[in-house]
């Protein structure tokens, strides 16, 4: 640090010096920027003007006054300025610093940030690498990844867990095995005790059997008796109850003959002759026009036109105006102009009914 | 010149003062050897006020001549005038739309003078609270303004890198002194040759010639942008701050004095000087630092504290000034308060003796 004893103020006196120096120069400026200086004032220049041109033979001379239109300071600007044109008029000073040096390849390593990486999102697909994931998980910080994958405490955990599955693992094995063994001689204890209940009955009913045999074979045989005749009963009433349609229909599957319903003779029906004496026709036949044999060109769409047998022609778009039965309106002449033009082109005569078109030869 | 001389009655020490360098080279050599002394102490300063109501980052700050009442130019576009004792909101002044990021009051007229980041310098006249003029010419953010301390002569200069100086009362721009190659982040009057000096974003500083409107000296010592500058209100020095350090300059021909390291972790945004030679940098990560000034003695480190319910990252400092006594000093923060410290009353060398001398920083390399 050096002392700072020479670097005093200086006196008032050169203070004031300079500063009216610097007022006395700034006014100068100002004045030439406003355009107020006495000169710039009284600037007025006299031309003596003669015009001499040809086609006038006379000359005329005249004094004219040249003099700058004094403008108002305190109006606003006239246009934006948008661009900064000033350049350093000066030579570049002398640089008194050390150089800054270029960063090193090394410090350009550090200065490096990875990528972010997220777990969530990667909509383009990329593949990312383990480094990067890893990094992504710490912060962004490859190093600090590193110290945890090194760090003991992972092994440590993951081999205690492992340690901890196959022990469970293991009880688990051995509990099912057991639990298998009991199953399987409760089953055969079991399976024993009912062969041997079978075993039993069987040798009670081989017993019973030889006692029981002929009593039971003559009730046997009354009761399927009873049963059929039932059945023949039970057949007759119904057919007894048929009519004779059914009837014939029932004899004719007894005997084993196939009838169809109209097949069967004098009990089929006419079922259409009561109703309708009609005969189907092909109803195309009708529709069919005397002249519907012509030959058709190809223009022509339909083979009659849609209004042929009517009047309808005559009807459409003709104003019914000269008929008397116009109701009250007819003696009233304001309506009479309506739906006629009042005037009209010359050369045309005033023509009833719908527009006609002339074919253009 | 005649018409000068009757001002001026001392010629002989005029004369005297127009070739300085010679005998004043010799004394700085015998001067930097015999520098040994211990640094003056200074008490530590301390927290003592915290004003709020700005709703944005308090970006300047300019303390009235009379030291009654001081404004501040916040992010919030406003302009806010507050006592000084009793730190009450004496007014607010809209009219701007961006950033307010310069202010400066008139020593003799009732005006204050604002630039702001929307490009406009305007004229307030503080009987009728009112814009009265603006200077139109920027054609991007103003950072910076000052106002001449004997002439109705401002400069402004900002993103565009021209030094623009205008006629307070006709608003014309008497000078574009262009020459930066980046925004200037200050610019400082003075009322001694070289009376007008600014600091850009491209590490260097520029004396101008007033008159000339042309630059007199480029001081490219500083390896990165230079963002504090503070002249000193008694000596003929002035210091400016880049991010590593803060460099100290005699005038007139901007003599390289030292530096002083403030080893902030963040980037000096702001320093300040008082007239008992305390030298304030305030950093954008809330870091303070104290120095001596003619040693460059670093004696007290601190840190703001932000507002209760601010974030960690909202403790910056942006704008500071002493007031007219040296005694108190604001910091205009990024947690949207004004901050008020002084120095501790109760301290002595015995119980606050401070950082310790660290007498191989002062003579190294400066």
């Amino acid at each position: 640090m050096r002392s700072h004893e020479p670097y005093q103020r200086p006196p008032r006196d050169v203070i004031a010096a300079t500063t009216l120096a610097t007022r006395a120069g700034l006014q100068k400026i100002i004045d030439a920027k406003m355009g107020n200086t006495p000169m710039a004032e009284n600037a007025s220049t006299y031309v003596k003007y003669s015009s001499n041109s040809l086609a006038s033979s006379t000359t005329n001379e005249r004094i004219i006054k040249i003099q700058d239109i004094q403008e108002d300071p305190m109006l606003p600007p006239k246009h934006q300025l948008r661009k900064n044109r000033h350049r350093d008029p000066s030579p570049p000073a002398p640089v008194l610093r050390e150089a800054i040096k270029p960063a090193t390849a090394e410090e350009q390593k550090q200065w490096r940030i990875p990528s972010a990486v997220s777990h969530w999102k990667n909509p383009l697909g990329f593949t990312v690498s383990i480094e990067q994931r890893l990094a992504a998980n710490n912060g962004g910080t490859l190093e600090r990844s590193q110290a945890e994958l090194n760090n003991t405490n992972f092994a440590n955990l993951a081999e205690a867990l492992s340690d901890a599955d196959r022990e469970a693992r293991e009880g688990i094995k051995i509990r099912s095995q057991l639990q298998h063994q009991r199953l399987e001689l409760e089953q055969r204890e079991k399976e024993q005790r009912l062969r041997e209940l079978a075993d039993r009955a069987r040798q009670e009913k081989r017993v019973r059997t030889k006692e029981d045999d002929d009593k039971q074979d003559q009730a046997q045989r009354r009761e399927q008796i009873h049963i059929e005749r039932r059945k023949q009963a039970e057949k007759e009433l119904r057919l007894s109850r048929m009519g004779s349609e059914q009837r014939v229909r029932q004899l004719a599957r007894d005997t084993n003959r196939d009838i169809s319903d109209k097949v069967a003779l004098g009990v089929a029906k006419a079922t259409g002759e009561t109703k309708t004496m009609e005969l189907a026709f092909d109803l195309r036949l009708f529709s069919k026009a005397a002249g519907s044999n012509a030959v058709h060109s190809e223009d022509q769409v339909y083979d009659a036109p849609l209004f042929a047998g009517q009047e309808a022609v005559s009807h459409i778009y003709r104003p019914k105006a000269s008929e008397d039965d116009a109701g009250g309106f007819a003696d009233e002449s304001r309506f009479e102009g309506l739906g006629k033009a009042k005037k009209l082109f010359l050369g045309v005569e005033e023509k009833k009914g719908p527009v006609e078109f002339e074919r253009d030869v | 010149m005649p018409e000068l001389l009757q001002y001026f009655p001392q010629r002989v020490e005029l004369a005297q003062y127009a070739q300085p360098n010679a005998s004043r080279t010799l004394i700085r050599h015998q001067q930097a050897t015999s520098i040994t002394s211990k640094p003056e102490w200074h008490a530590p300063w301390k927290l003592m006020k915290v004003i709020t109501g700005h709703q944005g980052w308090v970006r300047s700050i300019a303390i009235e001549p009379e030291n009654k009442w001081f404004a501040t130019g916040a992010s919030d576009a406003t302009i806010k005038i507050w006592d000084l004792a009793s730190s009450r909101l004496k007014v607010t002044l809209a009219g701007h739309i961006m950033p307010v990021r310069g202010l400066v009051v008139s020593e003799r007229h009732p005006y204050l003078f604002s630039a702001s980041e929307d490009k406009t310098v305007k004229n307030w006249d503080l009987e009728k609270n009112k814009i009265v003029r603006d200077y139109y010419g920027h054609v991007s953010s103003v950072y910076a303004l000052d106002l001449h301390p004997h002439l109705d002569v401002l400069a402004s200069a900002g993103r565009d890198a021209v030094v623009r100086v205008w006629d307070v009362r006709s608003r014309t721009a008497i000078h574009v002194i262009s020459g930066h190659t980046s925004s200037i982040t200050n610019v400082k009057f003075q009322d001694a040759d070289p009376q007008l000096v600014s600091t850009s974003m491209d590490g260097t500083i520029r004396l101008y010639d007033l008159v000339a409107g042309k630059t007199r000296q480029v001081l490219t010592h500083h390896k990165k942008a230079v963002r504090g500058l503070a002249i000193h209100p008694e000596e003929f020095t002035m210091a400016t701050a880049s991010s590593d350090d803060i460099k100290q300059w005699g005038f007139p021909e901007g003599d390289l004095l030292g530096s002083c390291y403030p080893n902030h972790t963040g980037i000096v945004n702001t320093i300040a000087l008082n007239d008992s030679n305390v030298l304030f940098s305030g950093a954008d990560d809330g870091s303070m630092a104290f120095f001596d000034w003619k040693t460059g003695h670093k004696f007290q480190d601190t840190a703001t504290t932000a507002i209760p319910g601010s974030l960690e990252s909202e403790r910056g400092i942006f704008a500071s000034s002493f007031d007219k006594s040296g005694l108190r000093l604001l910091t205009g923060e990024t947690d949207k308060s004004v901050k008020v410290w002084r120095e501790d009353p109760d301290a002595t060398p015995e119980t606050h003796p401070g950082n310790s001398w660290d007498y191989s920083m002062a003579v190294g390399e400066i």
